[in-house]
């Protein structure tokens, strides 16, 4: 066999070959991994925030709650997390709103994750170790946010969001 | 030059090309936009689940609760005129336009389902994308066994249709909520008092009854479930028919006949303002003063089937002599 033969049946293997790996890294995938994580954090800690109840908890172990409920600031116990703190926020309680993500929430979020948790355009909670204008990538999550104040009066619809970047 | 250098430039060229056709960055933006897409899909189904297990059933009592407050209110203001033969349909369209008739309600600014329902829209267009819309709003109230007797039942039954920019959905939605009456105000004692009297629904707790525990509910103004009384509902329209499922009754107390509202009538409330009895003729009831209850200032009457609802004994009652 000549020469120019062997180089042509290796080039186009080597063709093959590339023709292959770029199939399964453009096309067998989403995104880049860190995105995807970053994504299904900001929904995971969106789905406890808004779908824990007040109930659900036990009270010895988040003092923020024992506190809310001994002022009277916890009109349902069937609110969810979210809903609390947005009934908090409604009427001017943002402090304890921001207790209330740190003492929850905070602790089930792994520590090597940026986050914020932001109603009507307010940052009610953040953890970061750098900013979200000099991150790689930030993916969001949102949510309206309603609930009643009393058996007459509502608050909200507000926009909720949780904020993950890396 | 040999061939074979040729076919290797030739390959090196035709792989350069493919690495410059796959790392371009239409894909990237192909596959960024599809992820937004779906996200903004997943985001509104989410919102769509939350719409019709949630939200709308947190309006739907929230604003009944303001409509039944606000048509109260309206009732008094009125006073004898203030009964509304049509109440499903002013309720219906209060809650809805915050107007009965052409009248705007001032408590229900602001508080109106299509306020609420608007509200919402503006919020999921700015948040989630989506744009959202209502038609055929149908509003029933109403007490039946579901309800029971401390109960109004609200069913709300609305059209909406949601757009986002790669899906629409369009979906009937169902909610009902209980609105519970307790504690909110009878119209029924204050219309007929000529706004003298006003009165709160408080069930009683009581379930054995003698004339000791009728004094306590008296005292207490407390209602009771009686099958023979007419509902809330009816209360509202001063329509006075048993109703076996809801009935409610209190009783006549010292305000009101030191308001100068005197009548020879059973102090039931239902009896003494439309002085019609369940089980006695019109113009013909017969009533029995009770022991421990009348008193010279206070001439408490009750008529028989009252005497045997209430368990009065034979001993305790004295007919009263027109």
């Amino acid at each position: 066999m000549s020469k120019g033969y062997f180089y042509t049946v290796d080039a186009l293997m080597a063709i093959t070959v590339l023709i292959i790996g770029l199939y399964f890294v453009f096309f067998t995938t989403s995104g880049s991994p860190s995105l995807q994580v970053s994504k299904n954090m900001a929904e995971d800690v969106m789905g406890t925030a808004s779908s824990t109840k007040i109930f659900q908890l036990n009270d010895q172990a988040y003092p923020i709650l024992r506190a809310l409920k001994q002022a009277g600031l916890v009109p349902d116990a069937r609110s969810t997390l979210l809903q609390e703190a947005g009934m908090l926020y409604t009427i001017g309680n943002v402090d304890e709103a921001t207790l209330l993500f740190e003492q929850t929430i905070d602790p089930t979020v792994p520590e090597q994750y940026n986050y914020a948790i932001i109603i009507n355009d307010d940052v009610l909670f953040e953890r970061s170790s750098i900013t979200q204008t000099n991150a790689d990538s930030l993916v969001t999550s949102r949510r309206v946010l309603y609930g009643s104040i009393d058996k007459r009066d509502m608050w909200g619809p507000l926009p909720a969001e949780v904020r993950v970047w890396q | 030059m040999k061939k074979g250098v040729f076919y290797t430039i030739i390959s090196f060229m035709i792989v350069g090309v493919l690495f410059i056709f796959y790392s371009s960055t239409p894909m990237e933006t192909e596959q960024t936009e599809l992820a937004v897409v779906q996200d903004r899909i997943s985001q509104a189904d989410t919102f769509i689940h939350d719409l019709e297990h949630d939200y709308l059933e947190h309006i739907v009592r929230a604003t009944g609760y303001q409509t039944l407050y606000s048509l109260t209110e309206e009732m008094k203001d009125r006073g004898q005129t203030g009964f509304f033969l049509d109440l499903e349909e002013t309720f219906g369209h209060l809650m809805m336009t915050g107007q009965i008739g052409i009248d705007d309600i001032p408590s229900m600014q602001g508080k109106t389902l299509d306020k609420r329902l608007l509200d919402l829209k503006a919020n999921v267009d700015e948040t989630l994308f989506i744009d959202l819309t209502y038609k055929n709003p149908v509003i029933e109230v109403y007490q039946d066994d579901a309800t029971g007797p401390w109960a109004l039942g609200l069913n709300l039954t609305l059209t909406l249709d949601m757009k986002t920019e790669a899906a629409s959905w369009t979906k009937t939605l169902e909610t009902m909520a209980l609105l519970d009456i307790s504690g909110l105000e009878d119209p029924f004692f204050n219309i007929h008092t000529d706004g003298n009297v006003d009165r709160l629904i408080v069930p009683t707790e009581i379930a054995d009854w003698d004339s000791e525990a009728l004094k306590e509910h008296l005292d207490a103004e407390t209602y009771v479930h009686n099958e023979r009384a007419p509902s809330f509902f009816d209360r509202l329209r001063n329509n006075i028919v048993p109703s076996a499922c809801c009935g409610i009754e209190s009783m006549i107390s010292p305000d009101v006949i030191n308001a100068g509202i005197v009548k020879q009538m059973s102090y039931v409330d239902h009896c003494y303002f439309s002085e019609l009895c369940p089980g006695s003729e019109p113009g013909n009831v017969q009533l029995f003063n009770v022991d421990g209850i009348t008193t010279q200032n206070f001439e408490f009457m009750l008529e028989p089937y009252h005497i045997s609802f209430y368990n009065i004994s034979n001993e305790e009652i004295e007919q009263v002599i027109p």
